[in-house]
C-alpha cells in the first residue's frame, strides 16, 4: 500500500460501486426494464418530471411542497423540542415531573398519528406538518436531554471551582458539552421528518414527492417511483451535509471526528 | 451532581493523630490576628466523610482528620490509593460536604466552591470546547476582570507555564504535560490564595512528571501561594513539600507528618534526598 494507501479506500469504494451498477444492469436485462429500469432511465425520468407537469406541477413544484412541509415541521420541532430536552436534562425536578407523560407518547410511531391528524386537522398542510413535527420532536427532545444529562461531572465541578454561576454552568458548560448529541439529534430528527412527509404524502394529497411515488405505483411505472426515491435521497443528503457544515462551525474542536 | 453522602453518619470516636490541637484563635488580639488567625490558611477539623453505598453501611473515607496548612506553605498529603486524599481535597475545594467536623478557610467554614481556592485536577478537566487561553481565562471571567486586564493576566500565566505559542490550541491536541500546564495556569489565573492539586502529575510518564515537578517548584518560587498537593508517590512528596502529611489506608487518618528540611533545589539522587527517603520508608514501612 505505502504511498497509495490514501487512494486505497477510494479504489475499493469505486470498485464496489461499479459492481453494484453492473449487477443492476444484469438484473435489469434479465427481468426487463418494466420491473427494474436501467440507471439512466431514472435520470431521464427525473428530467421528464422536471419538464412535464404531473397533476399540474413540475418536479420543482412537488419538491417545493415536500420541502416546505419538512422545514416547517423541523423548524417547529427545533424551537420546541430542543429547549424542552435541554430543560429536562438540566432540571432534575422538571425531569421527574415530565418524564412519565413523555414516556406515554414516546413509543408511539409518528406514522400512527396519521389517521388522527387527518381527522383533527383535515387532509391539508396542517396534518402533514403535524406528523413530521411529532417524529422530529421526540428525537430532538431525547437527544438534547441525553446531551445535558450526561455532561461530564468533572467539567461541571471544574466550572464551579472556577466560580461559574448557574447561568454560566448552563451556557458555557452544559450546552457546549451537549452540542454533539444535539447535532446527532438534528440529523436523526431531519431524517425522521423526511420519512414522515413521505408517509403523509402517500396517504393523501395531490402534491409532493411522495405523491409522485404513489402515482408511479398507480401507473405501474417503476422508473417514476425510483425517480421520486432518488430525489428524496438527494434532498436528504444535501440537508445532512448542511448540518455537518454547521456542526463543524459550532464545534471546531471536534475536527478529528468529522 | 456530587457523590451521594449519607447525611446522618455518626462520627466515630476520634483516636487518630492530631496536628497541633490549638483552639480557635482569639480574634480580639488584633496585633496577633495576622499571626494567629491566619496561622492556618486552610484547615480541616475532626473531618469525617462517608459515602453512601447502596445496600451497605456507609463507606468511611475520612475519619476525624485534623490538618492545616500555613500561609505560603507547600503541604503534600501522601497516602496510598483509597486513603481519602481526593475526598479531602474536594472538601477543601467546597465540592463535597463533610458528614461531621469542618473545613475552614482563614477560620471561616467552607460551604461551597470559591475562587480563593483553585483546583488542579488529576485528569486535567479542561473544557474541550475552549482554547488554551479561554480555559485559562475561565476564572477571570467569573471575577468579572475587565477584558484588557484579563488578556494580560492570561498571557502572563501562559508565559509562566511555558505555553507560549499554544494560546489558540484545543486541549485535545495537547500532550498530557501541556494539558496539565494549562490546568495549572487556569488555577493560577483565577487568583487563588490556596492552590489545591489532586495528583496533578499522576497520569504523566516518569520523565515528564519529573520535569513538571521541577517546573511547578520554579513557578511556585516566582508566584508564592499556599499549596496542598495530594500524591501517592513518596519521592514526589519529599521533592516538592515543605511538609508531608501521611494518611492511613481507608479510612483516611493522619498517620504521621514531618517537615522536609532539605534545601531546594532538591534532586532525586542527592545523597541527602535518598537518605531522607530511606529513613521515612523504613520508619513507616512505606513501599510508595
Amino acid at each position: 500500500m505505502k504511498s497509495s494507501s490514501r487512494f486505497y479506500p477510494l479504489v475499493l469504494g469505486g470498485a464496489a460501486l461499479l459492481a453494484v451498477l453492473g449487477l443492476w444492469l444484469i438484473i435489469s436485462q434479465m427481468a426487463g426494464p418494466k420491473i427494474l429500469p436501467r440507471p439512466w432511465s431514472i435520470l431521464e425520468e427525473i428530467a421528464r418530471l422536471w419538464r412535464t407537469p404531473l397533476s399540474g406541477r413540475p418536479l420543482s413544484g412537488h419538491i417545493f411542497f415536500s420541502l416546505r412541509r419538512v422545514l416547517a415541521a423541523f423548524g417547529l420541532a427545533v424551537l420546541t423540542g430542543l429547549p424542552l430536552g435541554l430543560a429536562l436534562g438540566w432540571f432534575p425536578v422538571f425531569r421527574k415531573i415530565v418524564t412519565p407523560i413523555f414516556e406515554i407518547f414516546r413509543p408511539i410511531p409518528p406514522i400512527a398519528w396519521i389517521p388522527i391528524a387527518i381527522l383533527w386537522l383535515g387532509v391539508g398542510e396542517g396534518s402533514k406538518i403535524f406528523i413530521c413535527y411529532v417524529g422530529a420532536f421526540i428525537i430532538l427532545v431525547l437527544n438534547s436531554l441525553a446531551g445535558t444529562l450526561y455532561v461530564d461531572r468533572t467539567l461541571v465541578n471544574a466550572a464551579r471551582v472556577f466560580g461559574a454561576n448557574q447561568k454560566r454552568l448552563f451556557l458555557e458548560v452544559a450546552l457546549p458539552a451537549a452540542l454533539p448529541a444535539i447535532f446527532a439529534g438534528l440529523q436523526n430528527g431531519l431524517s425522521m421528518a423526511w420519512m414522515c412527509v413521505l408517509a403523509a404524502e402517500l396517504v393523501g394529497g395531490r402534491e409532493g414527492v411522495g405523491f409522485i411515488i404513489i402515482q408511479g405505483m398507480n401507473m405501474d411505472r417503476v422508473d417514476m417511483i425510483m425517480a421520486g426515491m432518488a430525489v428524496i435521497g438527494a434532498l436528504g443528503a444535501i440537508f445532512a451535509a448542511l448540518l455537518r457544515v454547521l456542526e463543524k462551525t459550532l464545534c471546531p474542536y471536534r475536527k478529528q471526528l468529522v | 451532581m456530587e457523590p451521594q453522602l449519607s447525611v446522618s453518619f455518626a462520627a466515630p470516636p476520634s483516636g487518630s493523630a492530631r496536628l497541633g490541637g490549638q483552639k480557635a484563635p482569639n480574634p480580639s488580639g488584633s496585633d496577633l490576628s495576622g499571626q494567629l488567625h491566619a496561622e492556618y490558611v486552610l484547615r480541616s477539623r475532626d473531618l469525617t466523610v462517608a459515602y453512601a453505598v447502596k445496600g451497605q453501611p456507609p463507606l468511611l473515607a475520612i475519619d476525624g482528620l485534623t490538618l492545616g496548612v500555613k500561609e505560603n506553605e507547600f503541604l503534600v498529603i501522601l497516602g496510598p490509593g483509597q486513603c481519602g486524599k481526593t475526598t479531602l481535597l474536594n472538601c477543601f475545594a467546597g465540592l463535597l460536604k463533610p458528614n461531621s467536623g469542618a473545613v475552614e478557610f482563614l477560620g471561616e467554614k467552607i460551604t461551597g466552591p470559591g475562587l480563593e481556592r483553585g483546583l488542579v485536577f488529576q485528569n486535567y478537566a479542561l473544557f474541550p470546547w475552549l482554547t488554551v487561553e479561554d480555559n485559562i481565562a475561565f476564572g477571570l471571567k467569573s471575577r468579572k476582570t475587565p477584558k484588557p486586564q484579563r488578556k494580560a493576566l492570561v498571557q502572563k500565566f501562559i508565559d509562566l507555564v511555558g505555553l507560549k505559542g499554544f494560546e489558540k490550541a484545543w486541549p485535545e491536541t495537547l500532550s498530557g504535560g501541556m494539558r496539565q500546564r494549562t490546568g495549572l495556569a487556569r488555577a493560577y489565573a483565577a487568583g487563588p490564595t490556596v492552590l489545591l492539586m489532586d495528583e496533578p502529575f499522576g497520569a504523566l510518564d516518569a520523565q515528564t512528571r519529573y520535569a513538571m515537578e521541577k517546573e511547578l517548584l520554579a513557578i511556585w518560587e516566582k508566584e508564592k501561594r499556599t499549596v496542598v498537593l495530594v500524591t501517592n508517590n513518596i519521592e514526589e512528596a519529599i521533592f516538592l513539600g515543605d511538609r508531608v502529611a501521611l494518611l492511613t489506608q481507608r479510612p483516611g487518618r493522619l498517620k504521621a507528618e514531618w517537615p522536609v528540611d532539605l534545601p531546594r533545589p532538591r534532586g532525586y539522587t542527592d545523597p541527602a534526598f535518598l537518605a531522607f527517603r530511606r529513613e521515612i520508608s523504613e520508619r513507616y514501612d512505606l513501599a510508595l
